[in-house]
């Protein structure tokens, strides 16, 4: 607990990691396609200020250019992608709730407080201004979001969630980090999130939907 | 100007202001639609018309019935004493109750109406009271969460202090747990105040009215208290909302007659903000469903809760 005021390029930062964190319940509650879409766009949209904000207040030119290559590749590059693919399979629009949604928050809640809590454990007061700890529960409602909705596309925007607070969280603790692993670690996810689309076209494909009960039946 | 005076003008502000601010949103909200819309005075005009009134009385109603409305006036009437409507240094009586205090007087209001309406036995104004007191009921933690976290930021839970304290520091209305609980704020705000998402304050007869369908049984002067102290009610949040936790500035801090009518006049720019941004969002949103509402709440709850987490684990 801190009682210091901080400054206004820090209490920028604040708010805008944990407007990422909104964006990231926004998730839970939204039960179709492309509303998830939407709302992983502006998440990234998000996280691609902080990353500016935060080179603000280290006054790192880097950083800004990580923002602008986040904004390319994560706020408008995937989600155009993704929904393109998704409208173009014309598949059922609705994602099934396996964990109803006002439970989903409380659970949301109560893992947002363990990853606050353990990232205050971990940074030990080292480090200051509370973009570990958003990172951490980002990290932690990902795994969830990804757990409690049998839907194909809602997986995979759990997951590139997941990797919007690990970019959150590696930000913020190690603004001074070079470029290129910044870059990496951005490009890293276009791995994964080809391969999910890849599943995601083999499922609507042979079933008609994107419900991941269907995956049982895949067999070689 | 002596303090006495100066406290008893923030509470003739509130009684005597509060229907202008009603009449100038219906107004606004008019305009939007493209309709003529009532006058700005219309409020006043409602009120004097009920108070000439007879009255209709239930058969079955008995004191409670009468008692309420005038409970829940006094209350709104007390309640002015404890915020800073226009000075920001403590009036004499100010410090006869904190945040919390208020808030027990503002639930005494509600209360004795949601009373008053079950008493007098029509289905309507009994469903409408249960539902209000179940919202209410919903809504309490997050109140009590936000005023928890601000209290925590300035190591105060005086209104005077709290206002006082963030005018000093521009750093503290900026940090992410502070926003965070006036946001949670501004939803129970819409709440509290019965406007869209939750009902639609125009309303007719309908059957998701909750705050509205509590009046339908009073008439005649009765009729006019509860919409005046409806009116009262609006107002008192907008105050809180405005010079405790979102725009500190601007609030006499000086007993001068000339600081005081200038924070008077600041006062009522900063409403006629709120109201706009209320106006444009009862105009772009839809009335929520009954069984969704508490979902609204859950996001407020939310709120409350990160402004806390953010405030011990992140020192925002």
């Amino acid at each position: 607990m801190s009682d210091a005021v901080p400054t206004i390029p820090a209490a920028i930062e604040g708010v805008l990691a944990v407007g990422v964190l909104l964006t990231e319940f926004a998730l839970l509650r939204l039960l179709w396609v492309e509303g998830i879409i939407r709302n992983y766009a502006l998440q990234s949209f998000i996280v691609a200020l902080f990353t500016a904000a935060v080179g603000l207040r280290t006054s790192n030119p880097d950083l800004y250019l990580l923002a602008a290559l986040t904004l390319v590749i994560k706020a408008v590059g995937i989600p155009t992608v993704i929904s393109m693919i998704v409208r173009r399979l014309g598949v059922d629009d609705r994602i099934p709730a396996s964990v109803p949604v006002p439970l989903s928050f409380l659970i949301g809640a109560a893992l947002a407080a363990v990853g606050f809590a353990a990232a205050t454990k971990l940074s030990a007061g080292l480090h200051p201004g509370i973009g570990l700890q958003i990172g951490l529960s980002i990290v932690l409602i990902g795994f969830f979001l990804m757990t409690a909705r049998a839907n194909a596309v809602a997986q995979l925007i759990g997951f590139l969630s997941l990797e919007n607070g690990v970019f959150v969280a590696s930000v913020s603790l190690a603004a001074g980090m070079p470029l290129i692993a910044a870059v990496l670690l951005l490009l890293d996810v276009l791995v994964p999130a080809a391969a999910f689309l890849i599943l995601i076209r083999v499922l609507a494909n042979r079933h008609r939907s994107l419900h991941t009960i269907e995956l049982t039946e895949l067999r070689g | 100007m002596d303090k006495v005076i100066l406290q008893s003008c923030q509470v003739l502000t509130v009684a005597f202001l509060s229907p202008l601010l009603t009449g100038f949103i219906a107004k606004i909200e008019a305009r939007i639609q493209s309709r003529r819309g009532p006058s700005v005075l219309q409020p006043y005009r409602d009120i004097i018309k009920l108070a000439r009134k007879g009255m209709t009385v239930p058969d079955t109603a008995n004191w409670v019935y009468f008692g309420g409305p005038v409970v829940a006036v006094a209350s709104y009437l007390t309640v002015p004493l404890l915020i800073p409507v226009l000075t920001a240094f403590p009036l004499p009586l100010a410090t006869m109750g904190d945040v919390l205090g208020g808030a027990f007087i503002l639930t005494l209001a509600g209360v004795a109406v949601a009373a008053a309406a079950t008493d007098s036995g029509g289905v309507y104004a009994g469903l409408g009271s249960s539902r209000a007191m179940t919202f209410g009921a919903l809504a309490e933690p997050t109140l009590v969460f936000v005023f928890f976290t601000i209290a925590l930021l300035t190591q105060t839970d005086n209104p005077y202090v709290l206002n006082s304290a963030l005018q000093q520091s521009a750093g503290q209305v900026f940090r992410a747990s502070h926003l965070l609980a006036t946001a949670a704020f501004f939803m129970m705000l819409l709440l509290e105040t019965g406007r869209i998402p939750i009902e639609s304050a125009s309303g007719t007869m309908e059957f998701g009215m909750i705050d509205d369908a509590r009046t339908l049984e009073h008439s005649g002067p009765l009729f006019a208290l509860l919409k005046w102290g409806s009116s009262m009610k609006q107002f008192i949040l907008y105050v809180i909302f405005l010079n405790v936790l979102l725009i500190p500035w601007g609030v006499a801090t000086s007993s001068r007659p000339l600081a005081v009518l200038v924070s008077l006049g600041l006062l009522l720019l900063k409403m006629a903000a709120l109201a706009l941004v209320i106006v444009a969002i009862e105009s772009s949103f839809a009335k929520l469903r009954l069984f969704r509402i508490t979902e609204f709440m859950g996001v407020g709850f939310i709120l409350a809760v990160f402004a806390i987490l953010a405030f011990y684990f992140g020192g925002g």
